[in-house]
């Protein structure tokens, strides 16, 4: 099974690829006002507009740094009316690919007191990697804030 | 008491005197009035009272006498004879009774006479009746006897008429009597009254007298006193009189004196020791410039030495100098040869900045260079970066192709490998162009710095070529100087001639200094004894402290 990689601060994290529709470069992004922490705005993705997270910014409270190896991620998701939607995100080192069996993931415990996003972790010998779902990526209010503003853009 | 000033009291006092003597003669005057007043009445009512009944008295006496004497008489002839005498005499009688009449004035006197005008006129009627019985025993011839009709009728009226008289003649006796002693009563009286009012004049004189002497004396004791004190010389006394008058004007007069002559003597005897403090500093100082004028004397024979020697030195100088005149034209020539070497190395150091600055610009190509090597790395990296995304992509498309895509899946990965070794090796590529620019930059800056130093040492041998050239210039001028210096010297050999020969008046002066001042010392000393004397006659006077 393939996992992108990225880096948050100096961890890394993985994202089953089988949810990564393409990697695109360094976007920048149209603001969204009044949006909640970590929502850098709208892209436009083949015509349309998607929501763009900035992963960085979500998680560690900083904007992530515009280099080239910073890159947008356009991943895809199974909303719960059952139709598929794309979410973009930001984040920072995205330059390789792993090979990773489902079977070295492992719980941590610590689970309740973590954002709900983070999935359980893997050892490699350059240390701990930890998967990240997509989906647990916006609660269910963001969710439905974005999808409003997003028909209000369409 | 004490307010009043002598005047006044010598004025009460003679006033006080002369009251006491005006009340006496007042008195007495009215006394001197009541004793004339009764004296008057004595000479004026009394006496003459008294005269008048006398005389009255005699009168009827006598009718009483002249018709006894007719009743004697035998022959008619007498008897007329007589007739006409006891008529005139009735008449005088009657006259004065008319007198006495007018002169009555008590009440008294009028009973009295009015008594003896009746039995006047009795008698007279008695007498009437007698005669003309004897003029008609006459007429008929026969001898008329008379003497029972005298014995019968006009006796007793005549013993009544004598006593009426004798009382009214009493009574004016009587008046003038106590008249009498009433004036002796007042006289003694006055003589009492004025013994005892001159007495108290007397007594009042003699008390103003005493008060008045003690009113004087007293301050004037106290005044001599203090008068004494001061010319013992002590001023420390003050009169305090607790009065007003002349003597308390006199005191606060001798006070003021006494307080202006004790501020007197007090600055005199400051003065005084000011003044033996000023001579004992004048001394002093005398002796001082005594010390000074002899050391003047004693320095000037030494500056005589001394300007001899300037004028051996100033000689000795002159030769010298000479010699530095041969020494700066040989300094001169040197200079000028200095100056030739030093244009060449001018000329020199102007072709090594020419270098340095063709150094430069080939710096300034190898940067330019360097920038270009930069933009193709740029460039590279770029497409390093582009290529890793793409390998990305195809690696997640592969990874979706599943079975199918294991092969192209290798490749993605392959390719991969190579973008991160180009990443690599431009990241290895910037690197040395930042350090071959970062070099350039410093050589440029050495360069800079060396072009810099040689510009300076460059104005630097301009400038000690300017001034070797003044060197020159100065030692040239330096000759004509020397020759003035020469003649200076000279004149300086043959100035302290000079002064050596008014150095020795100066110091003939300053011994006649030394003469005077000790002349001025002896003056000083006898000074100082005076000031002295002045000092202890003054110190003998006693101030308030």
């Amino acid at each position: 099974m393939l996992f992108l990689a990225f880096k948050m601060g100096n961890d890394r994290y993985l994202l089953d690829v089988n949810q990564v529709e393409e990697v695109l470069p360094y976007i920048a992004a149209k603001e969204l006002p009044g949006a909640p922490t970590g929502v850098a705005g709208l892209i436009n993705y083949r015509g349309a507009p998607i929501p763009l997270i900035d992963i960085t910014l979500l998680a560690l409270g900083r904007p992530s740094v515009p280099v080239l190896s910073t890159r947008t991620v356009v991943t895809r998701y199974s909303a719960q009316d059952g139709g598929q939607r794309l979410l973009a995100l930001v984040a920072e080192r995205v330059t390789d690919t792993f090979e990773r069996d489902p079977s070295d993931f492992a719980p941590f415990g610590l689970e309740p007191a973590t954002p709900p996003y983070l999935g359980p972790v893997a050892s490699d010998d350059e240390g701990l990697t930890q998967r990240v779902n997509v989906e647990a990526l916006l609660s269910e209010e963001i969710r439905a804030a974005l999808l409003c503003q997003i028909a209000r853009v369409e | 008491m004490m307010k009043l000033t002598i005047r006044h009291r010598i004025l009460i006092s003679f006033a006080a005197i002369l009251v006491v003597m005006c009340v006496i003669g007042m008195i007495a005057y009215v006394w001197f009035l009541q004793t004339q007043q009764e004296a008057t009445e004595v000479e004026k009512g009394i006496l003459p009272d008294l005269y008048h009944s006398t005389e009255i008295m005699m009168g009827q006496m006598t009718a009483h006498s002249l018709l006894q004497e007719y009743a004697l008489q035998d022959s008619p002839t007498d008897k007329r004879a007589l007739e006409g005498t006891i008529a005139t005499n009735r008449a005088d009688v009657q006259q004065l009774m008319d007198d006495y009449e007018r002169t009555i004035v008590s009440d008294v006197d009028k009973q009295n006479y009015a008594i003896v005008k009746d039995l006047a006129n009795q008698f007279r009627q008695a007498e009437t009746a007698v005669l003309d019985a004897s003029r008609a025993a006459m007429s008929k011839g026969e001898i008329p006897n008379e003497r029972p009709a005298i014995k019968d009728a006009v006796e007793p009226i005549f013993v009544k008429l004598q006593s009426a008289l004798q009382a009214m003649v009493e009574d004016h006796r009587g008046e003038a009597n106590s008249a009498t002693q009433r004036i002796s009563s007042i006289v003694n009286t006055a003589e009492l009254a004025l013994s005892a009012g001159l007495l108290v004049a007397l007594g009042l004189a003699l008390l103003c007298g005493y008060f008045l002497f003690r009113a004087v004396t007293r301050p004037l004791n106290r005044l001599v006193d203090v008068v004494q004190l001061m010319r013992q010389g002590d001023f420390s006394g003050r009169l305090n009189l607790d009065r007003r008058d002349e003597f308390s004007t006199l005191a606060d007069g001798i006070n003021a004196m006494a307080d202006d002559l004790a501020t007197l003597i007090g600055q005199v005897q400051k003065s005084s020791i000011q003044v033996n403090t000023s001579i004992t500093g004048i001394a002093a100082t005398s002796k001082q410039q005594q010390a000074t004028a002899t050391e003047i004397a004693a320095t000037t024979t030494e500056i005589r030495a001394t300007a001899k020697e300037i004028s051996a030195t100033s000689n000795e100088l002159v030769r010298t100098m000479n010699e530095v005149s041969a020494v700066a034209e040989q300094t001169a020539a040197v200079a000028g040869g200095g100056q030739a070497g030093l244009t060449r190395m001018e000329a020199t150091m102007q072709q090594v900045m020419e270098a340095a600055s063709a150094i430069n610009s080939k710096l300034a190509i190898l940067s330019e260079k360097a920038g270009g090597i930069n933009q193709v790395v740029t460039t590279i990296t770029k497409v390093a970066d582009q290529t890793n995304l793409l390998s990305l992509n195809a690696s997640i498309e592969a990874e979706k192709a599943g079975q199918y895509g294991r092969g192209f899946a290798v490749v993605a990965t392959e390719i991969r490998r190579l973008a991160d070794q180009t990443a690599v090796s431009t990241y290895d590529i910037e690197q040395m162009v930042k350090d071959i620019q970062s070099a350039v930059a410093a050589g440029v800056m050495g360069m800079d710095k060396f072009s810099e130093q040689v510009r300076r040492g460059m104005e630097e041998v301009q400038q000690v070529g300017g001034q070797l050239f003044e060197i020159i210039q100065q030692v040239q001028g330096l000759v004509p100087r020397f020759e003035v210096a020469n003649e200076g010297m000279q004149a300086q050999a043959t100035g302290a001639g000079q002064i050596s020969d008014t150095l020795t008046q100066l110091s003939d002066a300053a011994q006649q200094t030394v003469e005077s001042l000790q002349q001025s010392t002896l003056a000083i000393d006898e000074l100082n004894q005076v000031s002295g004397g002045l000092r202890n006659s003054i110190a003998r006077f006693k101030l308030r402290a």
